[in-house]
């Protein structure tokens, strides 16, 4: 029961400051406090404990509390004064110096701990992602972080592990494998380090000195992708053979020629295959037991019909089933594309909707499968479609009038062929970023397509505010987006507005709490220059993961600020 | 008269007298005071040997005294009471004083007064005397310019001039004066900025310029403090002001592949440039320089069968999103950034190629092509 105890112990225990290590005879000072996560009020301890070793003489302390340049009082918790505890009355970060003199005369260095003390345990859970520059020699971190309400925080030393260079050659048997190489370090896979080998397999990486999985994409037929275990030490990555999956791409009776089929089993994908003109496919993967699976088949563009995509556990032990439903086409040959009446000629224009019961995919279990409909062709001469059969359905058309002139417009086929499709005029906007009353100057706006833009591959917007604070400018009418506005100075948070039709004649910017910390690399006293620095949603999926709350580069003093939503004031 | 004439003058009388014991006089020592230069700076150290040849080779002592003057030669303009004593040592060794100590006036010479007596009581005559010329010392000046970036028209830089005086302190001395020497007499801007003192620095004081140069070329920014006695120390900071280098594409996700290869992607893949590095326009925003502005981006796309990179309109953003599925499986797409700060510089390579250097310099490049194959 004892060890057990003192772990939680170490647990609880807040830790900072371990300054003169890489020495084993030199003085050093660490700095711990408990409690771990201290809250604020008026009869709030903190207990700030030194731990000295390599003194060499009896130490004499010297300590300091302030508080954003206020000295803090603070009292003696031990007789020899290596202890102390202070009131933490208001949240914030509290910076706790000690001096240690030595009776030998000897130097120590100072020890630090910055202690933050809470409002309330409640935040939001985020995570802090670091790419250093490669002359840091140091590997990405992606670490948990809590945004507390209603108060910055400052990380302190965020040390970043030198880790170790792995090389090594990808090998199937004795035959090199030239490869994509994803390694992702257990239990922070969002510190992800890419490489590609040479023609030879030959890789080398900088990675963290722990275990790893990595993803393997072979870059020559017939070896399969995979995901392995690897450990940085090792100078061989094995694959293994990988397995035939096969199947059969239909509409009912009618095979399905050259279609483009691919399976993503538990993240991983496999060969990409094309169905031969029976409907038939092989594909090679690496089938996981009880792994999720997502098939997705992309049949010719004449054909018409939709890209499917279907997602279960399946059995791919067995052949696969992709069966399309018996969809009503319609072709859209001779449909005017007009603008305010006027026909546009050569335009490129892209078919795009969402059917939801496109087809199913059958392989031990049956899965309805999605239909994504694009479909992209060009009006001739009189502004007309050309022969192009699409399913009926209430669709849609993204008309590409002039580069950064998009149009989108409806196009029902459910109860037959439009008499034309229209490609509305682009619907101008203004709006302003604030801050309470105040402009927000400088403000960058990115409206990030959703809905059929999305689905056309439309770019994101990007607008910048002037010193007013304020945007003019246009937007494809129809179109959907996702609003993210934010703040080059740092001065207000980030703000998303999710799949919105409009774009509003303000928006409040909302209130900022800073997270502050240096960067260096364990055992270097060089601070990290240049370093990415991102804050990234921890409960998002998809591309939101990927989307920074907020992003800095590190000064060259390593140093890094952050400007992020306030928990409390959304 | 000398001692051998004395001598035998006495051995003379006592051969005439019959027995007759005459004891031997006792010879005054000489003495002198040895310096190693008669030139100090006030607060300065001095450190002074005696020297003394007694006949007898009796032990001499010593006493030493020193005046803080302002003239000093025979005394005059002295205070009344030495600043320094010591009686007993051949050697002497003080810290000139700043001020008298009758009249608060600088310090200008030290009369050092050499005595000695041998252990007999015999006492040098005359007494020795140095006078030491207590010179001014000129203040201490270092410059120094804030940041390390590369310095380019009409950017400010802010100027430190740090001053001290060891004589008379920072605070007798006034402000620095600034001049400026402007390659072919272009103009400048040279303003007060606010500095807040270091408080563990008491014996410095530090005055601050925002400087903004607005031609390219070599400047000289020259600045004198000058003391109380006005006494002067001049340095100049040399600034060399270029025309602006590119921003240069420090970091990009996902990693590119190399000539030849493609990066496979199978979800909708954001890519990325999260770090520019510019003396203009960075990426992110810089929040403590409101002199920096932000990186203009242009992402463009070579779709399959294209045949040149075609720029996307709006997609200037630091991110790109490119949504695989838009594409038919297997396709090979072309996904370029290129970068712009506010000298809108033109990205001039040939279409074809991946990367581009406006200065052709590997190691800051201004376009990055990724090279994508459709899964």
């Amino acid at each position: 029961m004892k060890p057990l105890l003192a772990l939680i112990g170490l647990l609880l225990v807040g830790c900072a400051g371990d300054v003169g290590a890489g020495d084993d005879d030199a003085c050093a000072v660490t700095l711990s406090y408990t409690p771990a996560q201290p809250l604020a009020g008026p009869d709030s301890e903190v207990r700030v404990v030194s731990t000295v070793s390599n003194a060499f003489g009896t130490p004499t302390y010297a300590w300091s509390v302030t508080k954003g340049g206020t000295i803090v009082p603070y009292d003696d918790a031990q007789s020899d004064s290596s202890e102390i505890t202070f009131l933490a009355t208001e949240s914030g970060a509290y910076d706790v110096t000690l001096d240690v003199s030595p009776s030998s005369g000897g130097f120590c260095p100072q020890g630090k701990a910055t202690v933050n003390v809470l409002n309330d345990l409640n935040g939001m859970k985020a995570r802090l992602h670091v790419t250093p520059p490669a002359s840091a020699g140091a590997p990405p971190i992606d670490r948990p972080l809590t945004i507390r309400n209603a108060m910055d925080f400052d990380l302190g030393a965020v040390v970043l592990e030198p880790g170790v260079m792995a090389a090594g050659q990808v090998r199937s048997g004795s035959t090199p494998v030239p490869a994509y190489l994803q390694f992702r370090p257990l239990g922070m896979a969002g510190a992800m380090v890419e490489t590609f080998t040479t023609g030879t397999g030959s890789f080398s990486a900088r990675l963290l000195d722990q275990p790893h999985e990595v993803t393997v994409v072979p870059m020559i037929a017939g070896h399969a992708p995979q995901r392995l275990s690897y450990t940085p030490s090792s100078t061989l990555i094995a694959l293994g053979g990988g397995m035939s999956l096969t199947g059969t791409v239909r509409r009912g009776a009618t095979r399905i020629g050259n279609a483009k089929v691919q399976l993503t089993i538990d993240g991983v994908p496999t060969t990409l295959a094309t169905t031969d003109a029976q409907g038939g496919f092989t594909t090679l993967g690496v089938p996981v037991s009880g792994a999720t699976i997502k098939i997705e088949i992309t049949p010719p563009a004449a054909s018409g019909l939709p890209r499917l995509e279907a997602t279960g556990m399946f059995d791919v032990g067995v052949p696969i089933d992709v069966n399309f439903t018996q969809l009503t086409l319609r072709d859209l040959a001779g449909v005017p594309v007009r603008r305010a009446g006027v026909a546009q000629a050569g335009k490129k224009v892209a078919i795009v909707g969402t059917i939801a019961a496109a087809g199913t995919v059958t392989a031990g279990t049956a899965a309805t499968a999605t239909g994504y409909l694009r479909i992209s062709t060009t009006t001739d001469a009189a502004g007309a479609l050309p022969s192009q059969l699409v399913p009926a359905g209430p669709l849609f058309a993204v008309t590409t009038v002039a580069p950064g002139d998009l149009a989108v417009g409806a196009a029902d086929l459910t109860g037959g062929v439009p008499a034309q499709i229209d490609a509305p005029a682009p619907a101008a906007f203004s709006t302003a970023a604030r801050a309470g009353t105040d402009p927000v100057p400088g403000a960058m706006l990115d409206l990030v397509p959703t809905g059929a833009l999305a689905l056309a591959g439309a770019p994101a917007l990007h607008f910048t505010a002037t010193a007013n604070g304020l945007i003019a400018g246009s937007v494809p009418a129809g179109a959907r987006f996702d609003v993210r506005w934010s703040d080059p100075a740092g001065v207000r948070a980030p703000l998303v507005e999710r799949d919105t039709a409009q774009v509003a004649a303000t928006y409040q910017l909302p209130a900022a709490v800073y997270i502050t910390g240096d960067l260096t690399v364990s055992g270097s006293t060089n601070p990290v220059v240049g370093a990415s620095v991102q804050i990234l949603c921890d409960a998002c999926t998809g591309l939101d993961k990927l989307r920074p709350i907020a992003e800095t580069a590190s000064d060259p003093h390593g140093a890094f600020s952050l400007a992020v939503p306030d928990p409390g004031a959304m | 008269m000398t001692r051998l004439a004395i001598t035998s003058a006495l051995l003379a009388a006592s051969a005439a007298a019959g027995c007759f014991y005459v004891e031997e006089i006792n010879q005054r020592p000489g003495i002198s005071i040895n310096a190693m230069g008669n030139q100090v700076y006030r607060g300065d150290r001095v450190e002074l040997t005696a020297s003394a040849d007694d006949p007898e080779d009796h032990v001499v002592r010593f006493t030493w005294r020193a005046y803080a003057c302002t003239e000093g030669a025979g005394g005059a303009d002295c205070d009344r009471e030495p600043f320094y004593t010591q009686a007993v040592l051949d050697h002497a060794e003080f810290d000139v004083p700043l001020l008298r100590e009758d009249v608060a006036v600088p310090v200008r010479n030290v009369r050092v007064v050499l005595d000695a007596q041998d252990d007999l009581g015999a006492t040098a005559k005359p007494s020795q005397e140095l006078v030491i010329v207590a010179l001014d010392r000129p203040p201490s000046l270092e410059l120094a310019r804030k940041g390390t970036f590369i310095l380019t028209p009409d950017r400010p830089v802010i100027l430190y001039a740090t001053v001290g005086d060891l004589d008379d302190g920072p605070a007798a001395l006034g402000m620095p004066t600034w001049e400026v020497f402007a390659p072919a007499q272009v103009q400048h801007d040279l303003t007060d900025e606010m500095f807040t003192q270091n408080p563990n620095d008491p014996a410095h004081r530090t005055f601050a310029k925002k400087f903004t140069p607005k031609a390219i070329g070599d400047w000289e920014i020259r600045v004198t403090a000058t003391d109380p006695l006005d006494q002067q120390t001049t340095k100049s900071l040399m600034l060399s002001v270029v025309a602006p280098p590119p921003p240069c594409i420090a970091q990009v996700a996902p990693i590119v592949p190399p000539a030849g290869a493609a990066l496979p992607i199978t979800d909708t893949t954001l890519f990325r440039v999260p770090v520019v590095l510019d003396d203009l326009d960075v990426w992110p925003p810089q929040t403590d320089d409101s002199s920096l502005g932000v990186t203009r981006f242009q992402w463009s796309q070579k779709a399959p069968g294209a045949a040149t990179h075609v720029p996307v309109s709006g997609a200037t953003a630091s991110s790109f999103q490119l949504d695989p599925a838009t594409f038919t499986p297997g396709d090979i797409v072309e996904v370029r950034v290129e970068i712009y700060d506010r000298q809108l510089t033109p990205v001039g390579c040939p279409d074809g190629e991946a990367t581009c250097s406006t200065i052709s310099m590997p190691s800051c490049i201004q376009r990055q092509t990724w090279r994508v194959e459709v899964r």
